[in-house]
């Protein structure tokens, strides 16, 4: 039993060890290793050029020196005490909050159950407990500072996709920060820039964590935005574009919960190492435990590959016809131009296609383009962001949906998915009002 | 005539079927598959020590326990409980009477929720608590399992599985309660050999359990991983050479980690059964010794060598003692020690020794003194799953006996 063990602990990132791993390889260690990676004749040959070369630093591993000798943590294996429970981790990097005027926000990570649409309810990550996460507004060059405190049994990072900000800040486990642990609050600080359509989303798991929902919008906004001064837009919409596999949502949270559960335990405990969990101080140590005789998972008997299969799509969080209110419902007048901002959380692609107007695509990725573009149907593939500016010149109810038909279903039923209304509210009477119809 | 018989054939398929046809707006749902199975082949040496004369030797292929397994599983109308049925079949012992025949051992369907279990048909009964350690599930069957009071046939197939409608209910992720009525087999004595099986459909029997059994996800971390009880009673009536009679039974079985680390487990395994029994009048018949009153108690000591998590090996001991508490001195004895080697994922090498000994009336009724068994062989086993949407099953793997898994019997992992 741990005498570290029990809430109330706090381990700070600071208090971890790092094991280094030595930078030179014996020469019986490379020619393995040469022959593991290289295999046959080719083997033969990288053995002969370490003969001619014996001491092999880290540079030889794809990190330049001087950085590659101190990597970093990245788990609470490594931390005394094996856990990470009420630790409060304020990465390096960013300005201490004394130096610079800091907007603070909190956010969390929770696990709930999310209704999609009427009797369609599935498990998800989250957030602040909402789908999509709460959507960010602020000034270009404004520091930000987000608390966000895991509470799932889950790791999670926060990637700010498409901001330019310190590295260590960017979210990326392993790569710029460690994970952040169940019940650990992390700290990002950073200054918002440069202005646009971005987003956040977890990096932490990407294929399951970012498409069930951790995902939010992170507008940018200034006031000498070039397109509002092009097109004096009045209303601005935010829609979050989303594909869900609530079955492979299901299954796979339920399995991270098990194993979760089984990680954390055997951490407290301290019989669990970090290969175990496949996890390596530095590429070397990666090498090293193939060579012990660990078996990474891609490689375990060509195990089945998990299918990924949306079968439900969603805008802000909602399929239709729950796409209604602030889940996507835009709203216009004659004579007035909007701003939609369209930003794909998802794995899928989507066309957006607005019926009775040709709209104007201002901006990818949140910057500006150079030349406009009049269209009326826009792709926007996983990780983009695409604004685009409508003017109201044709009074009515217009559809606006994914033009990829088989993403404006639920479960394989249209009408579903990923559509939406643009109402024109100054119509007065109209001859015809539009009905739900859910299976045609 | 024959037109009415026909039609009286095929209507019950048309009222199974005419829901998918008839003015129905809800889809048809395709279900989750899962199949699995297990082919089991070792060569079996027997040296059997008779009370009188020379031991025989028996050399074999034995293929028994191999089998082949369908399940099918869909969500109900709450979106949180789930339908599901199974069929099963597998081969029996070599050496008894089912002989080459194939056995139905698992054919149900049941709905469930994430709290409660209904499961009407046949499966594995709720005669024991534990999967012990052995190569197969009969090895060390007489002290493992309430033995059924209704066979006379050797068939380990009747004392394992028979018809059942269970209720389980968790009253939390640890502690469960289940109740079961029972349709055990029961056989006629006077013509096994043509007649094997009477009935088994008639319910004879029925059980209750109560267990404290640790989930999957953190069984690493307890001292007591499961621990449970069951009464079990049943209605005897063997087509007449016995009077009607029941007999009633305890189980009560623990599962303790001795080792907290997963990579190296070491795990013990308890069970006991007293069963109060019919009246007997010796030991002589098969069907005697499962009604006569008893005591029987089995341990298992197992240890798995998982570097990284990574099974590599799988080595255990199992051990029965069983006393015939109205006779004299008649109790047996078994000792199974058994390796298993893992080749890849689902084969693996498995080599066995058993020993048993049978004492006093036992022998004396018997004949046999004792016997040796020696085994070696492989195993194939694999699962897979076809259109998981339902998904939180377990492996349809765990309906079958595995010597690896540690626990409770019919998974529990």
């Amino acid at each position: 039993m741990s005498p570290n063990r029990g809430k109330g602990r706090k381990a700070k990132s600071s208090d971890a060890v790092s094991r280094t791993s030595s930078p030179v390889l014996s020469r019986r260690t490379f020619l393995r290793t040469a022959a593991l990676a290289a295999g046959g004749t080719l083997a033969a040959g990288v053995a002969a050029a370490a003969v001619a070369s014996p001491r092999v630093g880290p540079e030889a591993y794809g990190v330049t020196p001087p950085h590659g000798y101190q990597s970093g943590q990245g788990s609470m294996m490594y931390t005394p005490g094996h856990t990470m429970i009420g630790a409060k981790t304020n990465p390096p990097g960013a300005p201490p909050d004394d130096a610079v005027p800091y907007r603070e926000f909190d956010l969390t990570f929770e696990l709930v159950e999310h209704e999609l649409l009427p009797g369609v309810k599935f498990p998800v990550f989250a957030f602040n407990g909402q789908v999509p996460g709460p959507v960010f507004r602020v000034q270009e060059n404004d520091w930000i500072k987000v608390n966000v405190r895991n509470n799932t049994e889950e790791m999670h990072t926060i990637h700010w996709h498409g901001v330019d900000l310190i590295y260590t800040m960017d979210g990326v486990p392993m790569v710029a920060q460690d994970p952040i642990h169940p019940d650990e609050t992390f700290v990002y600080r950073f200054q918002a820039r440069p202005a646009g359509t971005r987003f956040y989303h977890c990096h932490w798991g990407t294929p399951l964590h970012m498409p069930t929902a951790l995902h939010g919008a992170f507008i940018i906004d200034t006031p000498d935005d070039p397109i509002r001064k092009m097109f004096p837009y009045t209303r601005d919409y935010v829609l979050v574009l989303e594909a869900f596999d609530v079955n492979f949502s299901r299954k796979s949270i339920n399995e991270l919960l098990r194993g979760m559960k089984r990680v954390n335990k055997l951490m407290e405990n301290r019989t669990l190492t970090p290969v175990t969990h496949a996890f390596f101080p530095r590429y070397q140590a990666f090498l090293k435990a193939i060579e012990d005789g660990w078996r990474p998972p891609y490689t375990r008997g060509n195990a089945e590959a998990p299918q990924i299969r949306p079968t439900f799509f969603a805008i802000n969080g909602k399929s239709y016809p729950a796409t209604v209110g602030e889940q996507g419902h835009l709203k216009i007048k004659q004579g007035e131009y909007i701003r939609i901002r369209l930003i794909n959380g998802g794995v899928a692609d989507h066309h957006m296609h607005l019926h009775g107007h040709q709209f104007f695509v201002v901006a990818e990725d949140g910057n500006p383009l150079p030349s406009i573009k009049r269209v009326n149907t826009v792709p926007v593939t996983p990780g983009k962001t695409l604004d685009i500016v409508v003017y109201g010149d044709n009074p009515g109810f217009w559809d606006f949906h994914d033009h990829k038909e088989l993403q404006s279903m639920n479960n394989g039923i249209y009408p579903g998915g990923m559509i939406t209304m643009l109402e024109y509210e100054d119509m007065g009477s109209v001859p015809y009002v539009p009905s739900y119809s859910v299976n045609q | 005539m024959r037109t009415i018989g026909m039609l009286l054939c095929v209507l019950p398929l048309l009222a199974v079927y005419a829901p998918s046809h008839a003015l129905e707006l809800d889809p048809k749902v395709p279900p989750e598959i899962n199949f699995g199975g297990k082919m089991l082949v070792t060569t079996d040496f027997l040296r059997e020590d008779p009370q009188a004369g020379n031991a025989s030797n028996h050399y074999a292929q034995n293929l028994s326990d191999s089998s082949l397994l369908f399940g099918f599983s869909k969500y109900l109308f709450t979106d949180n409980d789930y339908g599901f049925a199974v069929f099963g079949f597998k081969l029996p012992d070599h050496d008894t009477d089912l002989k080459d025949d194939i056995y139905l051992h698992q054919a149900h369907a049941g709905i469930g929720g994430k709290r409660y279990e209904l499961l009407l048909g046949r499966t594995r009964l709720t005669n024991t608590l534990i999967s012990f350690p052995t190569v197969r599930d009969e090895d060390l069957l007489a002290y493992t399992h309430v033995a059924n009071g209704q066979s006379n046939a050797r068939a380990d197939e009747y004392q394992i599985f028979g018809g059942l409608v269970r209720g389980t209910y968790w009253f939390s992720p640890f502690w469960m309660v289940g109740g079961a009525l029972l349709a055990r087999t029961e056989t006629d004595p006077a013509d096994l050999v043509n007649n094997p099986g009477i009935s088994s459909s008639d319910f004879n029997g029925g059980s209750v359990t109560f267990a404290y059994d640790v989930p999957e996800a953190i069984k690493f971390d307890r001292g007591i991983r499961f621990a449970g009880i069951t009464l079990d009673h049943q209605r005897l009536d063997v087509m007449g050479t016995s009077p009607r009679d029941r007999k009633t039974a305890l189980i009560a079985a623990l599962t303790y980690n001795l080792s907290n680390n997963p990579e190296k487990t070491v795990v013990l395994d308890l069970q006991g059964i007293v069963d109060q029994g019919a009246d007997a009048l010796s030991l002589s018949s098969q069907v005697e010794r499962n009604r006569a009153k008893n005591t029987a108690v089995a341990v298992a000591v197992r240890y798995g060598h998982r570097p990284y998590l990574q099974t590599r090996w799988f080595a255990g001991v199992a051990t029965g003692w069983k006393k015939y508490d109205d006779f004299n001195d008649a109790s047996s004895f078994a000792v199974a020690p058994n390796w298993l080697y893992r080749l890849g994922s689902g084969v693996d090498l498995t080599a066995q020794y058993v020993y048993r000994k049978n004492r006093g009336d036992l022998a004396s009724a018997t004949g046999v003194d004792g016997s040796h068994e020696f085994l070696v062989g492989l195993t194939f086993a694999f699962d897979a799953t076809i259109n998981e949407t339902v998904g939180e099953g377990r492996s349809i793997l765990n309906l079958e006996h595995n010597m690896q898994d540690i626990g409770p019997a019919g998974g529990g992992h």
